[in-house]
């Protein structure tokens, strides 16, 4: 069935890209849609298995898999509008919508791979279709920025190869050559920490590129300020997580090793200098999409820290990766129309938003102190149920700090909400157009699921997150 | 034998160092890429006749033709002939070169690696330092493309160390070398050299807050 899929996959984005139709583009689009859903249903009744000997449908997959499902509904759907806006020539259309297709696909592969090699082969596939949909406006700005984002990405997935590699010679020494992740986590036990180190530290760095994470994190940024709104909606969330969970996967596996300690020190400063990062460059930010990409560089952050602190914080973890997801793609995609309604992303030429477009204004500002995590928002849960793990593990310390860089953040988030919001317009500010319900109505249904899923998880879901961590 | 051949690898990575004509650059890259192919040969005759044949393939096709020809292309089409003034001097570049490869053996001793795979991981290490080095000094963003098939040829060399008991490994690094040199080379360095003037990072700073 899952071969089925990706055989699909192929095809549709194949057929797209040789017809060059708008009509077929949609409809293979939505016929791949209905298949998304397909793999999602049968992988929840094939909990636990194993598929075509490589893929295997676990807890941890399957709750990022149900996100980037929904997801895919949501970025298909804004990627409709946007398209329909911009009204580009069939063939860029045609050209966005099978890379789509080959990146939810590739995606997918991330979250249900369970060996080393095939989940660094999809982590390599989402880099081609990641650059290829930030490249859709085909301006300076944005060659200049998928330029950066292929080149580094590559170094990146080079340096996470390197990390695979050393694994190979490290299980070697026990005569083993299979490099599934419960095989690893069966060998890490007696091999020599010092590789351990070495894949692991090869391993964050190579996948803190796709993850968003301190030390590669410039291109995130740069690829989300240029990338058409749907897709920057796409690639700060799903793909966010494809690389945790490509990450996780190996701090997983080599957990067994007698490293725990060391790569939790490190990711708990990786994590701190992410967050660090992120709140200096949020004061400074003049553009909205820059601000949302920091403010991702943040959770990120937040999520590397609380992997660290371990135990009972790694359900806190993935509550928090759910609802980020949740708020941070529905504030891309209102992005998408704050930007057809003034024509600019700089902070400083947005005023009045409130007077232009109330129901609107209120939604962003919603959103923005949602991703702040101010109550009602179900981040505040998370926050604070990670911030809980870290003073149960003993970091006083770091959580202090934490706060108060935290503290940073929500006054940058707040003081740039409030000013496009309210504040008067000096000259004045020009607005295009009417805001459509239809483009808001699917925000506030995520918004609902956020304070729903942080404040009151139905039995069901809080039980399968549990069983995650396990 | 292939210790010597190990130690002109590690030869041509200090004359990269400080090589400040392209043309250099790109002889030293297909010469890596014949190198790499003799490595290959004596090490890995023992492993199926299909995966021989991809490794051939990608080391002299592919590293020691296609891509210094194209890159060579590149150099005539933007009349680029030398790299303007690096961020660090040539001769520290050699220092620093040299410290790579020291640094890359004191890594390995505590690898526990046998004596030949030690020799193999030292270069391969050591390649991959250098090209991150040459990609975070020089300033030409072909420069920076070169720098990163140094990188790869690091990784290639690298990947061999086990590729006799896990050729899926070394079929994946060509997958890699292919994918990031078709997409990278082919489609961008192209529309960029259109695109920007002179191809230095500097065209490349608008993106900022």
């Amino acid at each position: 069935m899952l071969g089925l899929y990706f055989i699909l996959a192929l095809v549709v984005a194949a057929l797209i890209f040789l017809v060059r139709k708008r009509f077929v583009a949609y409809a293979s689009l939505i016929v791949f849609l209905a298949a998304q859903t397909l793999i999602n249903i049968y992988a929840f009744i094939h909990l636990g298995e194993r598929e075509l000997e490589y893929f295997r449908f676990d807890h941890a997959g399957l709750i990022f898999l149900s996100i980037l499902t929904l997801l895919s509904y949501y970025t298909v759907y804004y990627s409709f509008i946007y398209l329909k806006r911009n009204q580009d020539n069939p063939f860029r259309t045609s050209i966005y919508c099978a890379v789509l297709i080959m990146l939810i696909a590739s995606v997918t592969g991330v979250y249900l791979s369970e060996h080393a090699g095939l989940l660094w082969v999809f982590v390599e596939a989402t880099t081609l279709c990641v650059s290829l949909l930030i490249y859709h406006e085909r301006n300076a700005l944005s060659l200049e920025a998928t330029w950066k984002y292929v080149f580094i990405c590559s170094i990146g997935i080079a340096l996470a190869f390197v990390g695979i590699i050393f694994l190979g010679m490290a299980v070697q020494t026990n005569g083993v050559y299979d490099l599934s992740f419960s095989s690893i986590s069966a060998q890490a036990a007696t091999a020599n920490p010092f590789w351990m180190k070495m894949v692991f530290l090869f391993i964050l760095v190579g996948f803190s590129t796709k993850m968003g994470l301190f030390p590669l994190q410039t291109i995130k940024v740069d690829a989300l300020t240029v990338a058409p709104s749907p897709v920057g909606a796409f690639i700060s969330t799903a793909l966010m997580n494809a690389g945790f969970v490509a990450l996780y996967r190996f701090y997983h596996a080599l957990s067994a090793a007698d490293i725990v300690e060391w790569m939790n020190n490190l990711l708990m400063w990786t994590g701190m200098l992410s967050v660090m990062i992120a709140a200096v460059y949020m004061m400074f930010a003049g553009n909205l999409k820059r601000l949302g990409a920091y403010s991702g560089l943040e959770h990120v952050g937040l999520v590397a820290i609380g992997l660290s602190a371990g135990g009972p914080v790694l359900y806190a973890v993935f509550l928090h990766l759910i609802l980020h997801s949740l708020v941070k793609s529905g504030l891309f995609y209102h992005l998408g129309t704050v930007f057809h309604h003034f024509r600019t992303y700089k902070i400083n030429s947005i005023k009045d938003y409130f007077g232009k477009a109330p129901g609107a204004a209120l939604i962003f500002l919603m959103l923005l102190l949602f991703l702040g995590g101010i109550p009602p928002s179900g981040i505040f849960v998370s926050e604070f149920l990670i911030f809980k793990g870290l003073f149960n593990a003993g970091h006083i310390w770091e959580m202090a700090l934490l706060l108060v860089l935290l503290t940073f953040i929500i006054f940058a988030f707040t003081r740039n909400a409030l000013n496009i919001v309210f504040s008067e317009e000096k000259a004045r500010v020009e607005t295009y157009g009417k805001i459509k319900y239809y483009e808001l109505l699917p925000i506030i249904l995520l918004l609902i699921a956020v304070v729903w899923l942080g404040y009151f998880p139905p039995h069901a879901f809080s039980v399968f997150l549990s069983q995650c961590i396990m | 034998m292939e210790t010597i051949l190990l130690t002109v690898f590690s030869f041509t990575l200090l004359f990269i160092g400080i090589a400040n004509r392209l043309n250099t650059f790109i002889r030293m890259l297909a010469l890596q890429g014949v190198l790499l192919f003799g490595i290959t040969f004596l090490k890995l005759n023992e492993i199926s006749w299909f995966n021989l044949t991809m490794i051939l393939l990608e080391t002299i096709i592919f590293k020691s033709i296609a891509i210094p020809w194209f890159l060579s292309y590149i150099l005539h089409k933007n009349k680029i002939v030398r790299e303007t003034e690096p961020f660090v001097s040539y001769f520290w570049s050699l220092i620093i070169i040299t410290g790579f490869i020291i640094l890359s053996y004191i890594i390995s001793g505590y690898l526990g690696l046998d004596k030949n795979t030690k020799a193999d991981f030292t270069v391969a290490f050591a390649s991959l330092l250098t090209g991150i080095y040459i990609i975070i000094t020089r300033k030409k963003i072909i420069t920076h493309m070169m720098g990163y098939m140094i990188l790869e040829n690091g990784v290639f060399l690298l990947s061999l160390t086990i590729g006799a008991h896990q050729p899926m490994l070394v079929n994946m690094g060509i997958l890699l070398d292919i994918f990031v040199s078709v997409l990278v080379l082919g489609l961008f360095l192209n529309r960029i050299g259109n695109t920007f003037e002179e191809m230095s990072i500097d065209n490349l700073s608008n993106l900022k807050d």
